[in-house]
């Protein structure tokens, strides 16, 4: 199986599972989504396999990833029965699946400066964080468009802090060993402090009496940069490919 | 003074810090994004001789300065409010959670100061030798000579030519002379310095190596700090998980 095959497949299957769940059928849906994890994950590992080798920086590949997270964590819910929380991670599911249906699927190319284990490590917990951090960030905008204030979730942003903070010292022993420094002046790096800063900020906020609203506002603004964080070049190339051949 | 004492340590203080910090770096990330060689200057160079050679451009460096000003804000804050709680805690039967969040928290100021340290103290020095050729880091007192490297079989740079992943370098001090190996994700310390292969895929000529020999004081703090924080995340997700596991038992209990 091909990558560019696999992501599709996963992609659609993903946007079916959640079709499937708006008109109603629950278990259905569920296994679909099951069914697109699989499919996810199988196109990330044939896309690690190049020359008879395995590459496992080009498995950990995080826009690939992250529908397959978000899967996760739906399936989670679900089995929680918090559906009012389901619905809103799965119409991020559904950006995320459809960003990755459209998205350009170039063949892997490997980078040697990811040949260490430090960076499927740092991707991984990167992908943790960003699918905890995107959840609780729809959440709040769910808030604050109902006005209802009911959605908002600590657990998530505290445990996707948690990783984050693990994800930022893995990229930084990463970048020490690999570039010789522990932190890069790049809009990657940046971006990251930034994301960090926002999410330790949110979690001061019970303790700093911070009004729900303004809260959940802020929580909501994340998005920015945790989209850009983790999205910002897929979304650019897609968006050049679709002029491209719209044009 | 104790009215600014009492303006530091509220925590709400630091929640419009940590909100103003990260947008003003997300605004730093934007200008990376479009100045992208300037800011990455930053990597190799002190802050200091940096602004000497982009002073003149205030659109790539005025977010660094406000920067500068909330996280000294932040630091003080900090340390102000850690303080109280860390008294708050010794009083306390089960510290063990509040103790996580302290732990947290002199990590934060660790990790400011190593990144303080980095930014305005230290050397780097980026250096192509050949085999058996030898060069002077004034910077460092010290000179180095690249005995023999050895090349990826896989891994090539832009002109396809293999890539150097591991070297013999013999590193001349006024105390004396060590042999040192470098390997690709493993670099030697000598003489206060960290020694890497740049792994470099452009512009390094055919049979030489790219080495870089860095003293960069800040990264040891910041390594101080990461152990630190790995311990304190441990901890905190051990406890969390107890706290969990006895919430349950209470509820089957009752």
């Amino acid at each position: 199986m091909s990558y560019a095959f696999g992501m599709s497949s996963a992609s659609g299957i993903y946007l079916a599972a959640v079709l499937l769940y708006g008109l109603g059928m629950r278990r259905t849906a569920e296994a679909g989504l099951a069914a697109g994890i699989v499919a996810n994950l199988a196109a990330l590992l044939a896309r690690g396999f190049i020359g008879g080798t395995w590459y496992i920086d080009q498995v950990v590949m995080e826009d690939a990833l992250l529908p397959a997270g978000l899967a996760i964590l739906a399936l989670y819910l679900a089995c929680h029965e918090d559906r009012a929380r389901l619905r809103i991670v799965l119409i991020s599911l559904a950006a995320c699946a459809l960003l990755m249906l459209l998205a350009p699927k170039d063949p892997a190319v490997p980078f040697l400066r990811s040949q260490t284990l430090w960076a499927p490590l740092f991707f991984l917990t990167e992908t943790v964080s960003i699918v905890l951090f995107m959840a609780a960030s729809t959440l709040a905008v769910a808030d604050l468009v109902t006005k209802r204030m009911t959605l908002t979730s600590r657990p998530l942003l505290l445990w996707g802090f948690i990783a984050f903070t693990i994800c930022q010292i893995v990229g930084g022993v990463w970048a020490y060993v690999g570039w010789s420094y522990p932190f890069s002046w790049s809009d990657r790096h940046l971006a990251s402090a930034a994301v960090w800063c926002l999410a330790a900020a949110l979690l001061h906020a019970d303790f700093a009496g911070v009004g729900t609203r303004t809260r959940a506002w802020c929580t909501a603004l994340m998005l920015i940069p945790v989209v850009y964080l983790s999205l910002f070049n897929t979304l650019f190339e897609t968006g050049v490919r679709l002029v491209e051949v719209l044009s | 003074m104790k009215r600014l004492l009492v303006f530091l340590s509220r925590p709400l203080l630091a929640f419009w810090l940590l909100i103003a910090s990260g947008t003003v770096i997300f605004w730093g990330a934007i200008v990376a994004r479009l100045n992208d060689t300037a800011l990455k200057g930053l990597n190799d160079t002190l802050m200091q001789d940096w602004l000497v050679v982009y002073g003149s451009r205030p659109g790539l460096y005025i977010w660094i300065l406000i920067l500068f000003v909330l996280l000294t804000l932040l630091a003080l804050n900090t340390c102000v409010c850690t303080l109280p709680y860390v008294v708050q805690t010794l009083r306390v039967d089960s510290p063990h959670r509040r103790l996580t969040v302290i732990l947290f928290h002199i990590c934060i100021l660790i990790f400011l100061l190593g990144h303080l340290l980095s930014t305005f103290a230290g050397t780097n020095a980026v250096l192509t030798l050949k085999p058996g050729e030898q060069t002077h880091i004034p910077a460092a007192g010290i000179a180095l000579k690249l005995i023999g490297a050895e090349r990826s079989t896989k891994a090539l740079n832009n002109d396809g030519l293999p890539l150097a992943t591991a070297a013999v370098v013999e590193v001349v001090a006024p105390g004396g002379r060590e042999i040192k190996h470098l390997h690709a994700f493993r670099p030697a310390f000598a003489q206060g310095l960290s020694l890497h292969i740049a792994l470099k895929e452009k512009g390094v000529p055919f049979g030489a190596v790219q080495i870089i020999a860095r003293r960069d004081y800040g990264a040891y703090v910041l390594m101080l700090g990461a152990c630190l924080a790995m311990l304190a995340t441990l901890f905190y997700a051990i406890i969390a998980w107890k706290a969990r596991e006895s919430r349950s038992r209470l509820g089957e209990n009752s």
